[in-house]
């Protein structure tokens, strides 16, 4: 009865339930709610927590103090609403009333998550969800309708129900049965309730039994509905009062409990089934029409209703404007969103771009950097490399040139500034200004080292060069003829070869000054040197002419001894013509020898000590310290009163003065390094070799034309005095000794030849203007003897042996001694063609004297004699001397000789034998030209004739003649170099005699066989005279 | 044997040592020696005639050019010398030039110019296109040489005897001075 009593309390609730409404409206409006849920029931009630948690601990024994607790604690109003969203689920929400109007959900839970329920009394009910609430509600009936309510849910949603305490299902199911009649008649207002439901269907209106159950249900219908739209709908679904909840369980206990209800809706049915009958009529449908048909047409009205309801649905509902109204706003809220979004997608597209620029302009940054990078590294490797440290410039600022280990570290230093100022930079780098800057700076260092090192080379130089200038230890004396050489210059210099090299590198213009000045400095030692050397040896050790010399034809013999023998009024003459000095001296070969040098008395021939430098005694020099070590090689070797032939002098002299001059240009060369190109750092690293004995070897020429000259320069420069000495030196030995120029000559060659292939420049054409001097000396020289030789044929006297062939087999054999050794020079060539001219002139001149000469008293004898005198000579004393390379004279001369001596010889016999030559002849001739016999009658050569003529010779006439004869032979060859002649020709004269016996009595015997004449003298006879005359001969 | 007088001018360091030696001797200089005046003579044939070079190689340097108008008065032929690799050397050749012209006072003086040191192109100062600008401006020939490597040196030379030649036929001096004064008659 409790149930009747809230009926009241229920009425006004159920018609405008004030407080549903505000639910609705603040929780689960369309508009209002987001969860898109609908409320189905709720229920006020208040939450005991104190309770619970009592009722917790103490069990079973709530019932008494549950009551008692009660009004105590009943201090939360809250509500639990119930309701299903748009799937279908249902779930509960505890609200809290938090204003007038305005609600909150507090929680929320879904059926599933209920553990229990438990009904407690008639107000009170338990439920654990999640934890235990106990809930105390307002009316025993709401309660238990909402209990119902629940559990009808709760069946229909899960397949597992929540444990049910104390729930007596049929006695709710009464009570909401009761309730519900209760309504159904009470109230008529209950379908406010249901009205702003939208799922009325036209049955339900039709029905117009708005009880709450029946909406409850309808309600669950729709959203059941709703969950199998795809479902065809049953023919169930027309059945209104069939809750479509009806499920297994629902539809079991429904009919089971509820009867009563079943009968209460007989009548309803009843009529809806009138209703449907009619309807059906209406529709002029017969009963027995097919059931298929039917129900497609019913399903077809059905669908168009439903149409047309939801047109009229939307058409009738103001809120649908606004719905529309809202849509269209919402559309272009959309459209907006829509623009505004495909403004923020060109917003993105253009930051996309911006990105990528920004990505391109980074990846260049980056390239930008690394390249700075590395740009700071060159840079800095730069700055290194261009970067002296401030020692090295200290170093070439204060290090001090005078000691060894100050020049190495100069040399390392300037090789260090030198490196930075080669190196080559690009155009761009060396344009930095950095780098200007700094190679402007090491260029001034540069410059100011370079500075120092000229001015102390200078000054060391000049220093160097004063004090050996004023060295008194350093004069010559006789027999000490020695060129000292500058070694400890050249020591001292060396040292500083490197910092030459980068002198010539870095300031090749004080480089050059460099090599001026230290030519010039030198020069200074040299040329006083050279000339004290000269003086020494031409004034004290080179051989006067006050010595004999034949071998020259101008030299003609003076000496009284000479006089003597006729040659008095020659040499008086020839003084003036040839010569111009008085002191020449004449004499025969021997004395000759013996003044032209003591050193002959060793039995040294002076033109034959060809290597005496390298003969030459050593202990020789022990008397002088002051020497240097190449004294040996640089001293003439010769005693203190020694003297050398002129030749002997100039070859020792020239010999020591180009190797020592070749020397110099070597050390020139290494000094200033000319032949290598090279920096200082190449010096540093590859020292080119140097020593002081490498210097005399003669190098090869590896310079090019520009360098040799300029080194020949220097070399004239070093060398001014000697060209000048040599040339003097000869000009003095030829003046002394003419045909000494042969020999120097020679040297010249020699020494020509030594360097003729060597980088020489300087002496070779310093030897090749000597050699031409001397040659034009050697040809003036033979232009001398042949003059002499021509003017010789007028002056001289006209018997003996001349003069000039006399002269020639010694000029010819000092030549080939000269020459001894040297075939190849061309000295050789020079002298065979002076040989071919002098040769040819003599002999021409012999002729011509022989032919004019007046000093015989028979002149064509005479010629002959003179002929064989001179030619005999001439052969034999170079056949004797064994002079070769004049063969051909030598047979031209011997054939000479013998037919002039044959002609003589015949010539004085038949001066003799005149009358029986002629007769025999004249037989002789018959002989030829007829027979033997015949001879006897010609008139002129009968035997009277024979007889006759015999008659005259008899044996003391030919003996008397041959006696003149001998005198007259004796005279003509009279001269004192010829004595063998005389017998030569003697024999000569016997043996023609001897010939022309034999002959005669050959003639007799063949012409005259029977006449019984024979010579007066016989061979016997003849033969005795001529051993009587050699007898006393 | 006909001589020829060549003078070889330019500023310092340009190679003309080292041209002449290479020309003279073939044989390169390698090392810098400033000149003061070095000459060379050398026979050498050219359009089949013999001829007698005497090649005067004249300083460079400021120092000793004081003696240049006396070789611009004595030469017959010359090479005015530049460095490819500096232009400054390429600049001073107006000067020389214009010296020259006054010095020989006509305007047909047989001169080659010459770039030198080709076989250092890739430091190259001086483009081809201005020195045969100038070339032509001047009317000479122009070549690039290598004294080190020898190129183009023995052509210069030649090119030169050439010119004088060609301005000055060796046999046909007297005739043409007659007629010039039998014009002026």
């Amino acid at each position: 009865m409790a149930g009747r009593g809230t009926t009241n309390s229920m009425a006004p609730k159920a018609k405008d339930d004030p407080v549903r409404q505000q639910l609705i409206r603040a929780l689960f409006s369309d508009s209002s709610s987001n969860t898109g849920e609908t409320m189905l029931t709720y229920i006020k009630i208040y939450e005991e927590e104190k309770t619970s948690k009592e009722m917790k601990t103490f069990g079973g024994s709530s019932k008494k103090g549950g009551s008692a607790d009660r009004n105590k604690l009943l201090s939360k109003p809250r509500y639990i609403c119930m309701t299903v969203k748009g799937n279908g689920k249902v779930r509960l929400h505890k609200v809290k009333k938090t204003s007038a109007t305005s609600y909150h959900i507090g929680r929320t839970w879904h059926l599933d998550e209920i553990k229990s329920i438990e009904n407690v009394d008639a107000k009170r009910w338990n439920v654990i969800i999640n934890r235990p609430y106990a809930w105390v509600s307002d009316d025993a009936e709401i309660k238990n309708d909402f209990l119902m309510m629940l559990l009808k849910v709760l069946r229909s949603n899960l397949k597992r129900l929540p444990a049910l305490i104390n729930i007596d299902e049929p006695a709710l199911a009464n009570q909401f049965n009761l309730a519900r009649e209760a309504v159904v008649t009470s109230s008529t207002s209950r379908n406010h309730r249901v009205a702003p439901v939208p799922g009325n269907n036209g049955a339900a209106i039709a029905n117009s039994t708005g009880s709450f159950v029946q909406d409850f249900d309808h309600r669950l219908s729709i959203q059941t509905e709703r969950m199998k739209r795809t479902v065809p709908p049953s023919s169930g679904s027309l059945g209104s009062g069939t809750t479509p909840g009806a499920t297994a369980t629902g539809g079991a206990s429904s009919p089971r409990t509820g009867s009563k209800l079943m009968e209460d809706n007989e009548p309803l049915d009843e009529v809806a089934l009138m209703n449907l009958e009619e309807l059906l009529y209406d529709m002029e449908l017969a009963n027995n029409e097919d059931g298929v048909a039917l129900e497609t047409r019913l399903m077809n009205e059905l669908a168009s209703l439903e149409t047309a309801n939801v047109y009229s649905i939307i058409e009738s509902d103001d809120r649908i404007k606004d719905v529309m109204a809202e849509l269209d706003k919402g559309i272009e809220e959309l459209d907006d969103m829509d623009n505004w979004l495909f403004l923020y997608r060109q917003e993105l597209d253009s930051m996309g771009d911006d990105i990528r620029q920004i990505e391109s302009q980074n990846r260049g940054l980056q390239v930008q950097t690394s390249n700075q990078a590395s740009l700071l590294r060159e840079l800095e490797n730069l700055l290194i490399s261009i970067t002296i440290p401030d020692r090295i410039i200290e170093t070439l600022k204060k290090e001090t040139l005078e000691r060894e280990n100050g020049v190495r570290k100069l040399e390392d230093a300037a090789a260090e500034v030198q490196d930075v100022l080669l190196s080559k930079y690009d155009e761009d780098v060396a344009g930095m200004s950095a780098v200007r800057g700094r190679m402007e700076l090491y260029n001034f260092h540069c410059s100011n080292f370079a500075g120092r090192l000229s001015d102390f080379l200078r000054t060391k130089c000049q220093a160097q060069a004063d004090q050996y200038l004023n060295d008194r230890q350093r004069t010559l004396a006789k027999g000490y003829v020695v060129m000292f050489g500058y070694e400890p210059i050249e020591k001292y210099f060396i040292t500083y070869r490197g910092l030459i090299v980068w002198l010539r590198e870095m300031d090749p213009r004080r480089f050059a000054d460099l090599q001026m000045l230290f030519v010039n400095n030198m020069n200074r030692l040299y040329r006083k040197e050279i000339k004290e050397f000269f003086s020494v040896l031409i004034t004290n050790h080179v051989a006067k002419l006050e010595k004999p010399d034949d071998s020259e034809f101008g030299n003609v013999p003076h000496l009284g001894s000479l006089r003597a023998r006729g040659d008095v009024l020659l040499c008086d003459e020839l003084f003036g013509s040839t010569y111009h000095g008085g002191l020449i001296a004449r004499g025969g070969t021997a004395i000759r020898e013996s003044l032209s040098s003591p050193s002959d008395l060793t039995g040294r021939i002076p033109w034959r000590r060809r290597s005496t430098r390298e003969i030459h005694d050593p202990n020789a020099n022990g008397r002088f310290n002051n020497g240097t070590m190449y004294e040996s090689s640089r001293r003439i070797d010769v005693a203190q009163e020694e003297k050398l032939a002129v030749d002997e002098a100039f070859s020792q002299a020239l010999s020591i003065m180009t190797s020592l001059a070749a020397r110099e240009q070597n050390y020139l060369s290494d000094l200033f390094t000319l032949t290598k190109m090279m920096s200082m750092r190449m010096f540093i690293n590859d020292k080119p070799p140097f020593s002081m004995q490498e210097l005399e070897t003669v190098r090869k020429p590896t310079l090019d034309v520009k360098s040799s000259k300029r080194l020949a320069q220097l070399m004239g420069i070093l060398f001014d005095g000697l060209s000048v000495e040599l040339n003097n030196f000869a000009e003095t030995g030829y003046k002394n000794e003419s045909v000494q120029c042969v020999g120097m000559l020679i040297s010249v060659e020699r020494t020509q030849k030594e360097f003729a292939e060597s980088d020489q420049a300087f002496l070779i054409t310093m030897l090749t203007q000597l050699r031409a001097k001397l040659v034009g000396m050697f040809e003036k020289y033979v232009e001398e003897q042949f003059k002499f030789i021509e003017e010789a044929r007028n002056k001289t006297k006209r018997k003996g042996v001349l003069p000039f062939m006399r002269i020639f087999p010694r000029f010819a054999q000092r030549m080939e001694a000269l020459l001894e050794g040297n075939e190849d020079t061309e000295a050789r060539q020079l002298i065979t063609a002076a040989y071919d001219k002098l040769v040819r002139v003599m002999f021409e001149s012999t002729e011509a004297v022989a032919k004019e000469t007046v000093d015989f008293d028979d002149k064509e004898q005479g010629s002959h004699v003179v002929n064989i005198e001179n030619m005999h000579h001439f052969y034999s004393e170079l056949r004797q001397r064994k002079v070769t390379n004049l063969e051909n004279y030598m047979k031209y001369a011997k054939g000479s000789y013998e037919s002039h001596l044959a002609t003589y010889v015949r010539g004085v016999v038949r001066r003799s034998l005149l009358k029986l030559l002629d007769f025999f002849d004249g037989v002789e001739g018959l002989v030829k030209a007829k027979t033997s016999e015949d001879v006897g009658f010609h008139l002129t050569y009968n035997k009277q004739a024979l007889r006759k003529v015999i008659s005259q010779y008899p044996a003391s006439v030919v003996r008397k003649d041959l006696q003149q004869l001998y005198r007259k032979v004796e005279k003509h060859f009279s001269s004192e170099e010829e004595e063998g002649l005389l017998q030569v020709a003697w024999r000569g004269i016997q043996e023609e005699f001897i010939r022309q016996h034999e002959r005669f009595s050959r003639l007799i015997r063949e012409c005259y066989p029977d006449a019984g004449v024979q010579m007066e003298f016989s061979m016997q006879e003849l033969l005795g005279i001529f051993s009587e005359i050699a007898k006393s001969h | 044997m006909r001589e020829y007088k060549l003078v070889v001018l330019g500023s310092g360091g340009v190679g003309k040592s080292a041209l002449t030696v290479q020309f003279v001797q073939s044989m390169f200089v390698d090392r810098y020696d400033p000149t003061i005046e070095d000459s060379y003579r050398k026979q050498v044939e050219v359009d089949g005639l013999q001829c007698m070079l005497e090649i005067l190689d004249t300083a460079g340097t400021e120092q000793f050019t004081a003696m240049r108008d006396l070789y611009m008065k004595n030469g017959q032929g010359f090479i005015l010398v530049f460095s490819i690799i500096a232009s400054a050397t390429f600049d001073e050749l107006t000067e020389i030039h214009g010296q020259l012209l006054r010095t020989k006072d006509t305007r047909t003086v047989p001169i080659v110019l010459v770039g030198n040191k080709c076989d250092m192109a890739n430091e190259r100062n001086v483009s081809q296109e201005r020195a045969k600008a100038q070339a032509d401006k001047w009317n000479t020939p122009f070549y690039e040489t290598s004294a080190r490597t020898r190129i183009n040196v023995d052509e210069v030379f030649h090119d030169l005897v050439r010119m004088i030649n060609l301005q000055n036929p060796a046999k046909h001096d007297k005739s043409k001075k007659n007629t010039v004064k039998c014009v002026l008659l």
